[in-house]
C-alpha cells in the first residue's frame, strides 16, 4: 500500500511542468495594521496582470514567475482598506513585501473588489468562513458563542438550542474534526453541551470545511472546523472586559521585543443567581461552573523563521446534592497546548512545524444511598505535523505533509469502589498527504492529492484519493465539483442532550474504520457587486459506522469488538446561499434541503418480524428544509442592530402506536410499560422557528477606551418549539407532553476595549 | 442561470423519499417467567392497545387460545420431549397442573394456537443453570457501614455466553418508618406507593464484573443502594436467560438514556414469533440478612 502511494505521489509530481525560470518573485506576510495579526486568505494581485493569490493560513503568500517591470500590486481583505503600491522588480529578484492593512473603522463603505482571487479561497468548493465580529455581533443566549454562529450557515444544523454541537451535511458531531491552533480538540463544550468552548475574544480566524476537504486534511468522515487564536497585538497593548449577565471574559494582548502575547480569560458567572434560587427550591447546585484560559505567545526570530506557543484549558465543575443522601459531582474539561515554527526556505518554499497535545478528561462521580459509581476517563493525543508548501511555477502548488501521533485513552469505571470496567487503548497514527494544486489556465483549478492514513490498534491502512476542480466560464460565475474518500478511527459515546460524560472509542481488530465517499457539485456566483449566491449540491456515504451499543447494559467480559454496533448511512442535499457582504444593510441567508439515513442490524426492523431486514431511517436531527436569515444594520456611527431568523422543518420522532403493560416480572412491583412503535423517527415534530435580535451601541468608557454595550432577545416572540416528546404513563390513556426548546431570553452584556 | 435552476428543482424533486408513517398493528402479548427448580409458571395472554386508548389488561385479556409448553430434548429446534397443556384459569391466564419443575440448562418451547384462526405464537427458553448461594459472612449488618454484605455464589451454567445477573432485595417488614433516608425521600417526593419500593433491584450487571474464586464461585459485595428497608430482607440472586436479558436491555431504553436521541423509540427486541412479549426464564437463590439503623441515620 505503502508503494502504491509514493507511486501515485510521483506521478503527481511528474504532472508538474517545472521550468525554469529567470523572473522574479514577490512573497511576505499580510497583517492587520493595528494589532500586526496576520491575515488568513487576504488577497493580493497585480493590476495590469492577471497574477494573484492569496495567503496561507499563516498569512504568508508567495507569487512566483514574475516578469521583470513594474507593477502596481493590489491587496484586499473583507473589512479592511484596500492597498495598493508600486514595485518595481528586477530579474531572478525575490521581493519581500510584508503589508498591513488599515481596518475599515466602520462598515458603511463599500468593499472594493480588487480582484477575482478576493473570493476564491473563502468559496472554495465546501469552504465557509465565519467572521469573527459576526460571532460576536449574532443574537446568542448569554454568551458569543462560536459554533452557534456557525449553525447558522446552511449545511449545519443543531440538534437543539440546548446543543452547539455541529450536525453536518448528514453527520453527526464526532463526524468533524475540530482544531485549534492545528490541536484537536474532543470535547469543544462547556454546561453540557450549551455553549463550545471557543472564546470569542481570543479567536482570529473559523474556516470549515464542510465536505470535500483537500488531502491535507483527514481522521473524520465528513467537515473540519479550523479554528485560530489571535496572536496577540504586535503594536501595542490591548484588550477588552465583557461583563455579561451570566458569563464575563477578559482578554489582554500586546507586543515585546521579539513578537507579540494573547491571555483571555472567561468564566461563568452564574452563582448570584444560584444562590437567589436554592434559598427558594431543593436540587441546585451547590458548584456550577465553567472556565476557559487562552494564551499565546510569539517569537519572531528572524524575517524567515516564526515561533509560537498556544495554550488552551477549560473545564466545567458541577455538584448537585439531590434528595436525602445523593449527590452527583461531575468534571470534564480539555487542554491542548502547540508549538509552532513556521520556517521560509525560500520564495518557492514554505514550512510549517508543529507539536500538539491535546488531553479531554472527564471524572463524573453520582453518590446514591452510600453507593458511588465513579468514571475516571482521560484522552492524550501527542502529535507532530509537518507541512510543506512548495511553488514550483506559477501553475502549480504543491503541497505535502505528515501528521503523526500517540492517541492514549484510559477509561475506568468504579462502581460500590470496585474497579468494573478498565480499558486502555494506546494507538499510533499517522497520516501523510501529497497535494497539488494544478491552474492550468485562467478559467481553471484543479486540484489533486492522495492522503495515506495509518492506525496501529489493526493495523489499518487506508488511501484517500481527493480531487477538486473549478472552472470559471464567466467573471462571475464559478463552478465546481469534487470527490474525496474520508477515514474515521474514532467514535464517540455521547448523547445529544448531554456531552459531560462523552467517551471516545477508537477501530481495533474486529472493528474497522469507517469510510465514505463524498461528491460535491457547487457554483459560486456574483450576480451583483457586493452581492453572492452560491449553490452546492453533496452526497456522501458512510460505511462501516461502528457506536456503541445503546442496549448493552454492562460490557464487563465482552470482546472489544462486541460492544459496537455496526452501521451504514448516507446523506445528499442543497445548499443556498445568498449575501450581501457590505453596506449598511448586509447579512445572508441560508437555505438547506438535506436528507441523512442511518442503519443498524436489528434496529428498525418491523415487529411482526424481527429477523427481518433492517430499515434505513433518518436519524432524529434530519431537517429536510432549513433556512436562516441573518442580518445586519448599521443604523449610525453609533447602533447597530443585529437579527436572525430561523425556519426548520421539525426534527424526526418516532410515533408510538400501542403499548402494553408487563406485570409479573419477579424482581420487581414495578409495572412496566412497554410501547410498540412503527418505523423509527418517521413522524415529524412541529416546525421549529425562533427570531432573535441583538442591539449594540458604542461609546466611549469614561475616555478610557471605547465600549460596546449589548442589547439581546432570544426567541422575540417566545414560541415554544418542541424538543420532544414525553409520554406520561400516570395517565390512562398515556398523554403525551411536549419537552420545550427555550423561551423569551434577555441578555446584556458590556464590553470595554483599552 | 435558467439551466442551473431547472438542475435545482429536478435535485428537489427526485431528491424527496419517501418513508411515511405506518400504522398502529395490534399484537399478541405473552408475559411468563419460568424459574428452574420451580412449577411451571402461569403464561398470560393479552393483546396490545392503541397508545391513545384506555388500557385495562381485562380488556385486552385472550382467553381462547390453546397454549402449551414443550420440554425439549435437545436445543431450540429439537424433539418434543414432553408436553405441558394449560388452561385458562382467570382472564388471560392460563395454569397448568402437571407436576413438573422446571429444569434448568434445558430448553423449553411455548406454543400457543387459537382454534378460529391459523395463527401461531411459539418462543423457546434456554434455562439458566441453576446454583445456590454458598456463603455470606453475615447475618446482620449496620446500615452503610465499611462492612457490607458478601455474598458468594456457584456458577451459574448458560451455554455460548457468562452469567447475566440481576439482585433484588425484598424488605419483610415494609413499613414507611423502616425506609432508608434516600427511599423515604423518594417514597414522600413521588407518588408511587410503599408496595412499589418493597422489591428493590439493580440493573442487569455480567458475571465478569466480579473476578472469581479459585474454585470458580463469584463473590459480590452486595451495594447499600439495594437496602431500600431496615429490618429483614431476603436478598435474592437471579440469572436470566436471553429472552428476558434482550427483553429489559431494550425495553429500559424506551424511555431515553443511552446514548439514543429522547424521542428515537424502538420496539423492545423480542424472542418470539407470531407475537410479542417474554416467555423467559431464570435461575434463583435467595438469602435472609437484618439490616439495623446506623448512628448517623
Amino acid at each position: 500500500m505503502t508503494k502504491t502511494f509514493y507511486a501515485l505521489a510521483l506521478l503527481l509530481l511528474l504532472q508538474l511542468n517545472v521550468q525554469a525560470q529567470e523572473s522574479g518573485s514577490i512573497n511576505g506576510y499580510i497583517t492587520d495594521a493595528e494589532s500586526g495579526e496576520t491575515l488568513i486568505s487576504a488577497n493580493i494581485a497585480f493590476k495590469s496582470i492577471n497574477k494573484g493569490t492569496s495567503t496561507n493560513t499563516l498569512g504568508y503568500y508567495s507569487l512566483t514567475e514574475v516578469e521583470a517591470g513594474t507593477y502596481t500590486i493590489m491587496c484586499s481583505y473583507i473589512g479592511y482598506k484596500p492597498f495598493q503600491k508600486e514595485i518595481t522588480l528586477s530579474r531572478g529578484e525575490n521581493f519581500r513585501l510584508d503589508i498591513e492593512l488599515q481596518p475599515n473603522s466602520l462598515e458603511l463603505e463599500e468593499i472594493t473588489v480588487v480582484s477575482d482571487a478576493e473570493e476564491k479561497e473563502q468559496k472554495n468548493i465546501g469552504v465557509a468562513r465565519i467572521e469573527t465580529d459576526l460571532i460576536k455581533s449574532v443574537p446568542a443566549v448569554f454568551t458569543a458563542d462560536v459554533f452557534r454562529s456557525i449553525q447558522l450557515l446552511p449545511g449545519v444544523k443543531a440538534a437543539s438550542d440546548f446543543s452547539s454541537g455541529l450536525y453536518i451535511r448528514g453527520g453527526s458531531p464526532d463526524q468533524t474534526l475540530i482544531l485549534l491552533d492545528r490541536t484537536t480538540v474532543y470535547n469543544p463544550s462547556h454546561f453540557f453541551g450549551f455553549f463550545s468552548t471557543f472564546n470569542p475574544d481570543a479567536i482570529k480566524d473559523v474556516r470549515l470545511h464542510k465536505g470535500g476537504a483537500p488531502a491535507e486534511y483527514g481522521g473524520r468522515l465528513g467537515s473540519v472546523l479550523s479554528i485560530y487564536n489571535k496572536d496577540g497585538n504586535r503594536k501595542e497593548p490591548s484588550g477588552s472586559v465583557t461583563l455579561g449577565m451570566l458569563t464575563s471574559r477578559v482578554m489582554v494582548e500586546g507586543p515585546y521585543s521579539k513578537g507579540s502575547w494573547m491571555f483571555a480569560i472567561r468564566r461563568s458567572t452564574l452563582e448570584p443567581l444560584l444562590a437567589a434560587l436554592r434559598a427558594s427550591q431543593d436540587g441546585i447546585p451547590d458548584k456550577f461552573y465553567f472556565m476557559d484560559i487562552n494564551g499565546k505567545l510569539n517569537y519572531d526570530a528572524s524575517e524567515s523563521d516564526k515561533f509560537s506557543l498556544a495554550l488552551y484549558s477549560g473545564k466545567d465543575r458541577v455538584n448537585i446534592p439531590f434528595m436525602d443522601d445523593a449527590n452527583i459531582n461531575l468534571g470534564y474539561g480539555n487542554q491542548t497546548l502547540s508549538g509552532n515554527w513556521t520556517h521560509i526556505f525560500s520564495e518557492k518554499l514554505f514550512s510549517n512545524f508543529v507539536l500538539t497535545g491535546s488531553r479531554y478528561f472527564n471524572y463524573p462521580e453520582f453518590q446514591i444511598a452510600g453507593t458511588t459509581f465513579e468514571r475516571d476517563n482521560n484522552i492524550y493525543d501527542f502529535s507532530v505535523k509537518a507541512d510543506l508548501q512548495y511553488l514550483p511555477n506559477s501553475r502549480h502548488q504543491l503541497k505535502t505533509g505528515l501528521w503523526s501521533g500517540i492517541f492514549t485513552l484510559k477509561l475506568n469505571d468504579f462502581f460500590d469502589n470496585q474497579k468494573i470496567f478498565s480499558s486502555r487503548i494506546h494507538n499510533r497514527y499517522t497520516s501523510v498527504y501529497i497535494q497539488d494544486e494544478w491552474t492550468p489556465g485562467e478559467k481553471w483549478k484543479i486540484t489533486s492529492g492522495l492522503r495515506l492514513n495509518h492506525f496501529s490498534d489493526g493495523d489499518f491502512v487506508r488511501l484517500e484519493p481527493r480531487f477538486s476542480m473549478e472552472y470559471q466560464p464567466m467573471e462571475k460565475i464559478r463552478l465546481q465539483a469534487a470527490y474525496g474518500r474520508y477515514n474515521q478511527f474514532l467514535t464517540l459515546i455521547s448523547n445529544e442532550a448531554f456531552s459531560g460524560f462523552d467517551v471516545w472509542l477508537t477501530s481495533a481488530e474486529g472493528v474497522p474504520p469507517s469510510y465514505g465517499d463524498q461528491f460535491i457539485l457547487g457554483a459560486k456566483t456574483i450576480p451583483f457587486e457586493g452581492y453572492g449566491f452560491d449553490l452546492e449540491v453533496y452526497y456522501r456515504s458512510m460505511e462501516d459506522l461502528f457506536e456503541y451499543d445503546p442496549f448493552l447494559p454492562d460490557v464487563a467480559g465482552f470482546p472489544y469488538e462486541d460492544v459496537f454496533r455496526f452501521g451504514r448511512g448516507y446523506a445528499y442535499g442543497l445548499e443556498a446561499f445568498f449575501e450581501k457582504r457590505s453596506g449598511k444593510l448586509s447579512g445572508f441567508i441560508g437555505y438547506t434541503l438535506g436528507y441523512t439515513w442511518r442503519k443498524y442490524p436489528h434496529f428498525n426492523v418491523e415487529i411482526s418480524n424481527p429477523d427481518g431486514a433492517a430499515r434505513f431511517y433518518p436519524p432524529k436531527y434530519d431537517r429536510k428544509h432549513d433556512i436562516n436569515v441573518v442580518l445586519n444594520y448599521q443604523i449610525n456611527d453609533r447602533w447597530k442592530a443585529t437579527s436572525t431568523f430561523s425556519y426548520a422543518t421539525g426534527q424526526a420522532y418516532t410515533k408510538v402506536h400501542g403499548r402494553y403493560i408487563q406485570t409479573e416480572l419477579p424482581w420487581t412491583n414495578d409495572e412496566r410499560n412497554v410501547f410498540t412503535v412503527g418505523k423509527v423517527n418517521a413522524s415529524r415534530l412541529p416546525a421549529y422557528h425562533r427570531l432573535d435580535i441583538s442591539f449594540s451601541r458604542r461609546g466611549k468608557f469614561f475616555n478610557l477606551g471605547e465600549s460596546e454595550l449589548q442589547l439581546q432577545l432570544i426567541n422575540v416572540y417566545s414560541h415554544r418549539n418542541v424538543w420532544f416528546y414525553n409520554y406520561n404513563f400516570d395517565t390512562n390513556p398515556i398523554e403525551r407532553e411536549e419537552v420545550n426548546l427555550l423561551p423569551i431570553l434577555p441578555t446584556l452584556s458590556y464590553t470595554v476595549k483599552f | 442561470m435558467r439551466n442551473l435552476l431547472l438542475l435545482v428543482l429536478l435535485f428537489c424533486i427526485s431528491a424527496c423519499e419517501t418513508y411515511n408513517q405506518d400504522e398502529y398493528q395490534e399484537q399478541y402479548v405473552v408475559e411468563s417467567y419460568q424459574v428452574a427448580g420451580r412449577e411451571l409458571a402461569e403464561v398470560r395472554l393479552s393483546t396490545t392497545a392503541s397508545a391513545s386508548e384506555l388500557y385495562k389488561f381485562e380488556d385486552q385479556a385472550v382467553n381462547h387460545a390453546s397454549v402449551k409448553v414443550h420440554l425439549l430434548s435437545g436445543g431450540a429446534g429439537t424433539d418434543v420431549e414432553e408436553t405441558f397443556p394449560f388452561t385458562l384459569t382467570g382472564q388471560g391466564t392460563y395454569t397448568t397442573d402437571a407436576d413438573h419443575k422446571i429444569l434448568g440448562t434445558r430448553t423449553y418451547m411455548l406454543e400457543i394456537d387459537f382454534p378460529d384462526s391459523d395463527e401461531k405464537i411459539t418462543s423457546t427458553t434456554l434455562v439458566p443453570g441453576t446454583y445456590e448461594i454458598t456463603e455470606t459472612l453475615q447475618d446482620t449488618l449496620i446500615y452503610q457501614s465499611s462492612e457490607q454484605l458478601e455474598v458468594t455464589l456457584t456458577e451459574s451454567q448458560y451455554a455460548g455466553r457468562q452469567s447475566y445477573f440481576v439482585f433484588t432485595s425484598i424488605s419483610l417488614n415494609p413499613v414507611e418508618g423502616n425506609l432508608t433516608p434516600f427511599f423515604l425521600d423518594l417514597y414522600q417526593d413521588e407518588d408511587e406507593d410503599l408496595e412499589y419500593y418493597t422489591k428493590n433491584s439493580s440493573g442487569i450487571f455480567n458475571k465478569d464484573t466480579y473476578s472469581s474464586n479459585p474454585d470458580g464461585t463469584t463473590t459480590i459485595n452486595y451495594p447499600w443502594i439495594g437496602i431500600a428497608f431496615y429490618r429483614d430482607n431476603l436478598i435474592v440472586s437471579h440469572t436470566i436467560d436471553d429472552n428476558i436479558y434482550d427483553f429489559v436491555r431494550t425495553q429500559q431504553v424506551q424511555l431515553g438514556g443511552s446514548t439514543i436521541s429522547p424521542g428515537e423509540i424502538q420496539n423492545v427486541f423480542y424472542n418470539m414469533d407470531g407475537g410479542i412479549g417474554i416467555f423467559g426464564s431464570m435461575a434463583t437463590d435467595t438469602v435472609g440478612i437484618h439490616i439495623k439503623r446506623g448512628p448517623d441515620f
